[in-house]
């Protein structure tokens, strides 16, 4: 028999979209536990491609591009991994998909337990570092932490193997995790513990982080206006002391911490100058008569730390996935959303306003059709979504995965071949930066897809206009269909919720799409104040230790 | 073997019952007819509403219908009262006196003096001199289902003019009955029970059946239970925390599990807990804390023993300390600072130590993470959208909890119970154990999505003469408190809890009896390894002897037969044997036991007669269990 403990943590009925309909408390769960780990060994490091940041301005720029590498990242998650040990019962292969293997709150737990507590005390007072070796060490240690419960003993660890005989229970050994983490980012979050603990028991750092100024910047920017149409450029950070200074003939106006914010300059035809400190918007415009003019902008911006509650940036190899699981007993089915154009078309002219809503119609995919898990008391879940982020990008790849029972259509449809599996049946949509960088509406796949190019169309909000990448299972609430996850995700580390964010036109607008942090206090993580809460977790162990010699 | 089934959707009164009661609407007008204004009176006088129209129906269809509306085990009753309050003969005269005694005593239903209305609302409290002691719906009996009627609006408005409406939702969120899901009554239908009450419950006799219980009792303890204490030793919830490394409050660094705690005082070492751990050689009883206020009903903590939770508060965070808004309390030992909450009572928290629920108007259920976050609050005032807490009205009073283990589902438990808040005055023996032949408990599956947990529907079991059920951590085990003759308690009853989904959206269960014990005791607690039960017992004759009295007429024993006391047993459940772990001195009260994840039992200590309650902690199953 499988072990999935299931914790209840209530983090409200917010997310539902139709709380008078149930009450909800939602869960997290804590695995992989001790048992599951020893099956799947260490987990798996995510090959990151060392190429792809020095590529991050053409897939900015391409929409087919981005669509390309994101497909290349899911393979890479997705590749089947061999368990660290055998099932003598099960006829088939013993792998996980790569994600499947990563770690877990329950992991995070248990390896920083380990490697915390034999610190000396002034160490563990201080909130020194833990030695690189030591956390080593605790990573290595943790498939092998069951062997010490007294509560697995070796008959019950082999009655527990012998007991994995299917393959959705295989599967089941990876566990109904919310969140799992891929080494370098779980490695990371543990070795920055104690910044961690500083921003949780202070506060982040604020969305504009002043600092000495770094070498000017200057931009050229072509652009095209039709009559009375305007354009929005930025965000520019200023630091203390500088100044931005732009210029095109057109109406020029700078606007400081959104596009709507207090007026610093306007121009027509000569230089718009503001001072800084600060985020600065400039918006350019064309009256009655089109424009074609170019915009310079000279700015200086200030050197802020990137990641002020985490002891630097992720490293490249660093990924999370966030999975959505849904119970497939007890009559619940999976709801079913429109993701072609005319779908898109319907979401953003609903009176919602944006909100997915809960789906037209169900479906009751097999495991044939869908990855699905059996946990140990027998209960079956499946995957209906799977969120992406791998750090191989400044601001990171940003990719989702959904269930559709028509695969091949819209945000299927150029869906490579390696893609194998179950996993065929899964849609996918892919954000790198927050602004859309391809002016081609159709991202270039009028001609091979037409109904992919017809969706992303739908989504397009024009070239520098505020990207769009929405799951529909997994972005649920008012506006969360009008998203691209890096928006929100810029606040990670903060004490913002996505609700917050959604419900914040004027200080977070489109939907919080654009940029308006210069530094990013978890980069861009959620984990270490909100899911998982794990700068709570490791302050909770790191003040219980705090009296041991 | 009985099989529970679906519970129906609320049923509304029988077609006798809405006809009587349109004939008795029709002819009183709904309660909305005014008094008279006396002669000489200012034109802006209080007028007094009805407190009850009197109905005009013949004895036997007025006590019939009376019936049915409670609950009473007569043909075409609803499920109401019975709920939670087993409806007899005994349980109904006892609700009569106390609503002929406030009628008395304290209502005046033609007042129009607001400082004669402030008097009344006053003698609405537990104790009518004491303005921080909270409403009650024992002061009033039958009255209590009148709360949130005109009358009572109108009582809070005169007496406490601007704070009328707060006041009233205080004294209506304590003392309205029904609670939970069941409807309140209608003026009509208040109407018919005030009258029943009026005519001295004509007809109780003659159509409620008194039902006859044998004081027989077999001590037994099946295959059954020791399969699954065996299973509980390595998957049960105990081990399933200690490989999750759950940090226990007191043990960091302590080794073995006995010495956790030991910079919290013994109670030998202190004046009034000389005596206590005398009769276990070598136990431990720790005070973890004293409190200067008055819990309510249970205290029950969170697995990791860091946060300890009960009805009941020290009034300080109160703007208006006659307004008691925040009821209930949940103490964290590791700052030993309080939390007050705007719950009432029965705290439970879940094995997994994600979270905990308290009882308001509404079930209150809230993660952990609210608790342990930096700054963690001194207030957290519950309301309709307060996330991260959720409300459930499927969940009744009693609420037990429980996880199930693998990733099952969660389950919360309700049922009949009888009050159990001794100590606070002098109690003598345990409560009563009057629960009828159609007592049934309610299941409430917790059920888990993938991503959250939702409330499912409920379940029914019935659970003849049984009441105070509880659920082991596991959920797997159910303990409930059995009625024996003259309503006194016959022994505990075990039961095995089995869920099956049903292939239809739900479940069914069934809950067979797997051992009975035959002593008495009230608030079992499972420890999370589910060997070991954890009873209190109120002192009475028969434990002289036990206590090392000669007899109850030992000289010795005297003090206890005046003062009373409660004692802390400790039950192995793989052989029924009890062990008394505490022996406390005339008028101290160590109640509602129950386990943290690692085995250490806490309790609560009230001195009668006085708002000093203790927090203590024995390590008695440790001991007994070789450790």
């Amino acid at each position: 028999m499988r072990r999935v403990l299931a914790a209840v943590v209530i983090v409200g009925g917010c997310s539902d979209p139709d709380p008078a309909d149930r009450c909800e408390v939602v869960s997290r769960t804590f695995a992989l536990t001790a048992e599951e780990r020893k099956l799947v060994g260490e987990a798996s490091p995510y090959p990151a491609d060392p190429t792809l940041r020095a590529r991050g301005d053409a897939l900015d720029r391409s929409q087919r591009l981005r669509r390309d590498a994101a497909w290349d990242a899911v393979a890479r998650v997705l590749e089947p991994v061999p368990l660290a040990e055998d099932l003598p019962l099960h006829p088939g292969p013993e792998t996980l998909p790569r994600w499947h293997t990563w770690y877990g709150r329950d992991d995070l737990t248990r390896v920083f337990q380990h490697a915390f507590r034999p610190l000396p005390q002034a160490l563990r007072l201080a909130r020194g570092p833990i030695p690189d070796d030591e956390l080593d060490a605790a990573f290595a240690w943790n498939p092998r932490a069951v062997e010490e419960l007294a509560s697995w003993p070796e008959q019950r660890w082999l009655d527990y193997v012998a007991s994995l005989d299917t393959q959705v229970e295989v599967d089941g050994v990876g566990d109904l995790q919310r969140v799992q983490y891929a080494p370098g980012a779980a490695r990371h979050l543990l070795a920055s513990y104690s910044d961690q603990i500083a921003c949780l028991e202070g506060a982040p750092p604020d969305a504009f982080v002043d600092g000495a100024p770094v070498q000017p910047v200057l931009t050229r920017a072509p652009v095209t206006l039709a009559a009375c149409e305007e354009r929005v450029y930025g965000p520019y950070f200023i630091a203390t002391g500088e100044r931005l200074a732009a210029y095109a003939n057109a109406k020029l106006l700078v606007s400081r911490d959104t596009p709507d914010g207090d007026v610093a300059c306007v121009a027509d035809g000569y230089p718009c100058e503001a001072e800084g400190p600060g985020t600065l918007w400039v918006t350019v415009s064309a009256d009655g008569a089109p424009v074609d003019t170019e915009l310079v902008v000279e700015h200086t911006a200030p050197d802020a730390p990137w990641a002020g509650c985490l002891d630097g940036r992720f490293p490249t190899d660093a990924a999370v996935v966030k999975a959505d699981w849904r119970r497939a007993e007890l009559g619940r089915e999976v709801p079913l959303h429109d993701t072609s154009a005319a779908g898109l078309a319907a979401i953003a002219a609903g009176t919602d306003d944006g909100d997915w809503g809960g789906g037209a119609g169900t479906a009751d995919p097999g495991a044939d059709d869908i990855y699905t898990i059996v946990s140990e008391g027998g209960d079956r879940f499946r995957l209906v979504a799977l969120h992406v982020m791998t750090r191989e990008l400044d601001h990171w790849l940003w990719t989702t995965l959904w269930w559709s029972p028509d695969p091949d259509t819209d945000f299927g449809a150029d869906r490579p071949d390696a893609i194998a599996g179950v996993w065929r049946n899964y849609k996918m949509c892919a954000t790198t930066a927050f602004a859309e960088g391809d002016p081609d509406p159709t991202g270039g796949f009028g001609a091979d897809h037409p109904d992919l190019a017809a969706a992303l169309t739908a989504v397009h909000p024009g070239a520098g206009g505020p990207s769009w990448c929405s799951n529909p299972y997994l972005e649920v609430g008012h506006g969360n269909a009008s998203t691209n996850c890096v928006g929100c995700h810029q606040h990670g580390g903060t004490s913002l919720t996505a609700e917050e964010i959604l419900a914040s036109p004027d200080e977070l607008p489109a939907s919080g799409r654009l940029q308006v942090r210069n530094n990013f206090p978890s980069d861009y993580s959620w984990a270490t104040t909100s899911g998982d809460f794990l700068a709570q977790m490791l302050r909770e162990e790191v003040l219980y230790w705090d009296d041991v010699p | 073997m009985a099989r529970a089934t679906i519970r129906a959707p609320m049923r509304t009164a029988t077609q006798q019952l809405a006809v009587l009661l349109a004939i008795t609407a029709a002819a009183c007008g709904g309660g909305d007819d005014a008094g008279t204004i006396p002669d000489g009176a200012p034109i802006d006088a209080a007028v007094a509403p009805v407190f009850a129209n009197p109905v005009d129906l013949p004895d036997d269809e007025l006590a019939m219908v009376a019936l049915q509306m409670l609950g009473a085990n007569v043909e075409g009753a609803d499920r109401n009262c019975n709920a939670c309050h087993s409806i007899t003969r005994s349980r109904l005269r006892s609700w009569e006196v106390l609503s002929d005694a406030a009628m008395a005593n304290c209502i005046d239903v033609d007042v129009t003096d607001p400082a004669a209305a402030l008097t009344m609302a006053a003698c609405l409290r537990e104790n009518p001199n004491d303005a921080t002691t909270p409403f009650s719906a024992g002061v009033i009996g039958f009255y209590a289902t009148a709360a949130d009627l005109e009358w009572f609006t109108y009582l809070f408005d005169l007496a406490y003019a601007a704070d009328g409406e707060p006041m009233h939702a205080d004294f209506s969120g304590r003392v309205l009955m029904p609670r939970g899901d069941h409807p309140s009554f209608t003026q009509p239908e208040f109407d018919i029970l005030a009258e029943w009450v009026s005519r001295d419950l004509v007809m109780l006799d003659d159509l409620l059946d008194d039902e006859i219980v044998t004081g027989d009792c077999t001590e037994s303890i099946s295959q059954a239970v020791l399969d699954h204490v065996d299973l509980m030793e390595t998957t049960g919830w105990k081990s399933v925390n200690e490989a999750a490394s759950l940090n226990m409050y007191g043990c960091a660094g302590a080794t073995p599990v006995r010495d956790c705690m030991a910079d919290q005082p013994l109670a030998s070492t202190l004046s009034y807990g000389t005596s206590w751990a005398v009769d276990l050689p070598g136990s431990k009883l720790r005070v973890l804390r004293e409190n200067n206020y008055r819990s309510a009903y249970w205290t029950r903590s969170s697995p990791d023993g860091r946060f300890v939770a009960h009805g009941g508060n020290d009034d300080s965070q109160d703007g208006n300390p006659s307004m008691t808004n925040y009821e209930s309390t949940i103490i964290d030992l590791v700052d030993d600072h309080l939390i007050h909450t705007t719950a009432l009572y029965d705290p439970g928290f879940f094995p997994d130590n994600s979270g905990w629920a308290l009882q308001g108007s509404v079930a209150r259920i809230c993660p952990m993470s609210v608790l342990t976050a930096p700054g963690a609050p001194t207030n957290f005032l519950y309301s309709a959208n307060s996330p991260p807490c959720v409300s459930s009205n499927q969940i009744g009073l009693y609420q037990h909890l429980g996880a199930a283990l693998g990733g099952g589902d969660h389950w919360t438990i309700d049922g009949p119970f009888e009050s159990d808040s001794g100590g606070h005055q002098t109690t003598i023996g345990d409560p009563e154990a009057s629960f009828t032949s159609t007592s049934r408990v309610d299941f409430v599956p917790l059920e888990f999505d993938g991503t959250s947990y939702s409330v499912g529907t409920p379940v029914s079991y019935n659970t003849p003469n049984e009441g105070d059920t509880e659920m082991s951590p596991s959920t797997g085990l159910l303990i409930s408190r059995v009625s024996g003759t003259g309503g006194v308690q016959n022994g505990f009853r075990l039961r095995k809890f089995v869920p099956t989904p049903d292939g239809g959206g739900g479940y069914t269960v069934t809950a067979d009896e797997v051992g009975r014990l035959c002593f008495n005791g009230g608030k079992p607690g499972f420890s999370y390894d589910e060997r070991w039960m954890a009873i209190h017992h109120y002192i009475e004759d028969s434990d002289a002897v036990d206590l090392g009295f000669t007899g109850p007429s030992d000289p010795g024993f005297q003090a206890y037969r005046s003062q009373g006391a409660a004692n802390i047993y400790l039950v192995d459940l793989t052989t029924g044997e009890k062990t008394r772990i505490t022996r406390m001195n005339p008028g101290q009260y160590a109640l509602f036991p129950h386990f943290r994840n690692d085995g250490w039992i806490y309790f609560d200590v009230r001195n009668s007669g006085s708002s000093t309650e203790y927090i203590v902690a024995s390590d008695a199953a440790l001991l007994v269990s070789g450790l």
